[in-house]
């Protein structure tokens, strides 16, 4: 009886499969696996850091290689956030190489190793594509910088640090346009708006630009751009650093239309850390530190407010 | 085939054996032996899934009902994108690739420059990355600004679809023109055809039928490559998933992806399947195996 047998072969693998399922979530999940898989072969054998603040002690801290402090950002490392001479041809880097120190990003991390007590020669810096700083799993890097906003579910997946730098969002346009002329919020949503995926700018046109037209959603800012000078869009929106970077270098036309206001919570940029890094409070105490001193809005001020002006905000 | 048991013991779940005819001795053993052979085979594999240690790591990320909820609506919206690109797109790429098919196919030194432009364009169309001819239209031609040449990224999109997948398909269709031995032609002929009578009633027919499954193939193809025109900013389930998946963190709505392309391209393959065995069971006049 073939027939009758298939359908119980059909069963029994279905109750296989459920069975399977069923234990799956029974199977004690062993804890925080990710920040087991953080500490390198040759990390020194110090206890576990614990609540103490002697955690935060140098010689306590288990980074990714002994004695050294692995930071990432993207390739391409751009303005404001990554400044200074532009780097050899046989760099790694394109527009500038983080390891001058140049560029809020770069201030801010060396300003944070420091405060952990790493020299600028224990700073190692790595290529971490955007994409890539938010899959789960072990990291190549013990924290990234790559204005990463701070948001509550993107914390779910990895550490975000605290705020170091407060971010506003701004629309990108050309000078020929009609959207130049705009200066209200609600004067953008009659206009085609792009952006990148993935970031904060995609989430403020959906939640409170409204525009009447979808707006694209592109890989890159790069396309984004690419697509604002195709007349595909009449907008791009992002953040105000990225904004400027587009105005002064992607565009030869282009203007900031204007910054736009935060709503509800003040958008910032958070380091990345791997999730339940044993590193994210001695981080968020240096970070805390350079707020206290002052060296944080210094560094505001040299890399954003003295080099790129201030923009109207839209009402 | 109704006396001795086979020996490859799995005549229990064969898929194509005919109604009524089964094996009288080894029928209920090889049942079972597949039977038992599969739930070890599918048990050893979940086992060694569901007890590596990253397994609830990737329950969490990839598997998790309550971001498949939340995505789930999107992305059936945004398909809708991706259904009308293909069937725009195929509808064009059929009738265009046939085409460029028997425009290389054509005989004699006048026709040399048709034949020679019909292989460089499939040369360089299959060569070339399609995400480069979709940047490339898509954000290239309307920089133009030629009156009369659209701007709408979709629109581009589609071009792009046509131009790579006329490519190869209109291979595909060569291959099933190459096919037909020359002696068909040539008694076409005979009857008192003309060459493209004998192109068209005799030739093409039998070559097209031929080639169902690989066009199949290019067809299935064409649906995921859609996605790719996602680069140019057109509104497709793949960026729908992505930005679902960059505002969570989580990539559960990938998931939901790969089960909404499963879920166009099977039941077509399945039906493409059923339409081969009917027709190649007409032609041998039913004494089909």
């Amino acid at each position: 009886m073939p027939r009758s047998q298939r359908t119980l072969a059909v069963a029994l693998m279905l109750v296989l499969a459920v069975a399977a399922c069923a234990g799956a979530t029974t199977t004690p999940s062993p804890s925080v696996p990710a920040s087991a898989a953080t500490s390198a072969p040759n990390a020194p054998t110090t206890p576990p850091a614990s609540a103490t603040p002697d955690a935060c002690a140098r010689a306590n801290l288990k980074t990714l290689t002994a004695g050294r402090l692995t930071i990432g950002t993207d390739n391409p490392a751009f303005g404001p956030w990554f400044a200074g001479p532009a780097p050899a041809k046989t760099s790694t880097w394109q527009y500038a190489d983080p390891n001058n120190g140049a560029g809020l990003e770069a201030a801010t991390a060396y300003a944070i190793a420091d405060k952990l007590g790493f020299a600028r020669a224990d700073v190692v810096w790595v290529v971490v594509p955007f994409n890539n700083v938010i899959q789960p799993g072990p990291k190549s890097f013990d924290l990234d910088l790559n204005e990463v906003s701070w948001s509550a579910k993107r914390a779910e997946q990895v550490d975000l640090s605290d705020g170091y730098f407060d971010d506003n969002q701004a629309v990108v346009g050309l000078k020929a346009n009609g959207i130049a002329k705009v200066t209200t919020v609600s004067g953008l949503a009659s206009l085609r708006l792009g952006t990148q995926v993935g970031t904060t700018s995609y989430a403020y046109i959906a939640d409170n630009i409204r525009p009447s037209t979808k707006p694209s959603v592109y890989g890159s800012m790069d396309a984004a751009i690419a697509a604002l000078k195709a007349k595909q869009i009449d907008g791009v929106v992002a953040d105000l650093g990225t904004a400027f970077f587009m105005r002064d270098v992607q565009l030869s036309d282009g203007v900031i239309v204007g910054r736009l206001p935060t709503v509800g919570e003040q958008e910032r940029f958070a380091a990345v850390l791997n999730l339940g890094s044993p590193l994210t409070p001695c981080v968020n105490q240096a970070i805390a530190a350079l707020k206290a001193d002052g060296a944080l809005e210094q560094i505001r001020q040299k890399w954003i407010v003295s080099t790129e002006g201030d923009v109207p905000e839209l009402k | 085939m109704t006396g001795p048991a086979d020996p490859g013991g799995v005549t229990g779940l064969r898929r194509f054996r005919p109604a009524g005819v089964r094996d009288r001795n080894g029928g209920h053993r090889s049942t079972l032996i597949a039977l038992g052979s599969t739930v070890v085979v599918f048990g050893l594999l979940l086992a060694v899934v569901l007890n590596s240690p990253g397994w609830p790591l990737i329950q969490k990320s990839f598997l998790n009902a309550t971001y498949l909820a939340d995505s789930w609506p999107r992305q059936l919206e945004a398909i809708g994108t991706n259904v009308q690109l293909f069937l725009m797109a195929e509808v064009i790429i059929l009738p265009a690739a046939l085409l460029i098919a028997v425009l290389r196919s054509l005989p004699g030194p006048a026709f040399f420059p048709v034949r020679l432009l019909a292989v460089l364009y499939t040369d360089f169309f299959r060569g070339v990355p399609g995400v480069l001819v979709i940047f490339v239209l898509g954000f290239g031609m309307p920089l133009l600004g030629l009156p009369g040449v659209p701007i709408d990224a979709f629109f581009w999109g589609v071009v792009s679809l046509v131009l790579i997948y006329s490519a190869y398909v209109s291979e595909v269709y060569r291959a099933g023109i190459e096919s037909v031995h020359p002696s068909q032609e040539a008694a076409a002929r005979s009857l008192g055809l003309s060459r493209a009578q004998a192109l068209r009633h005799v030739v093409l027919p039998q070559a097209v039928r031929r080639v169902i499954p690989p066009l199949l193939n290019d067809f299935i193809g064409l649906q995921k490559d859609t996605a790719l025109v996602s680069f140019i900013g057109v509104a497709e389930v793949f960026r729908q998933a992505q930005i679902d998946e960059f505002a969570s963190f989580n990539f559960t709505p990938y998931l939901a992806t790969a089960a909404l392309f499963l879920l166009l391209t099977v039941p077509l393959a399945r039906l493409t399947d059923w339409l081969t065995a009917r027709s190649r069971q007409r032609q041998l006049g039913g004494f089909a195996r």
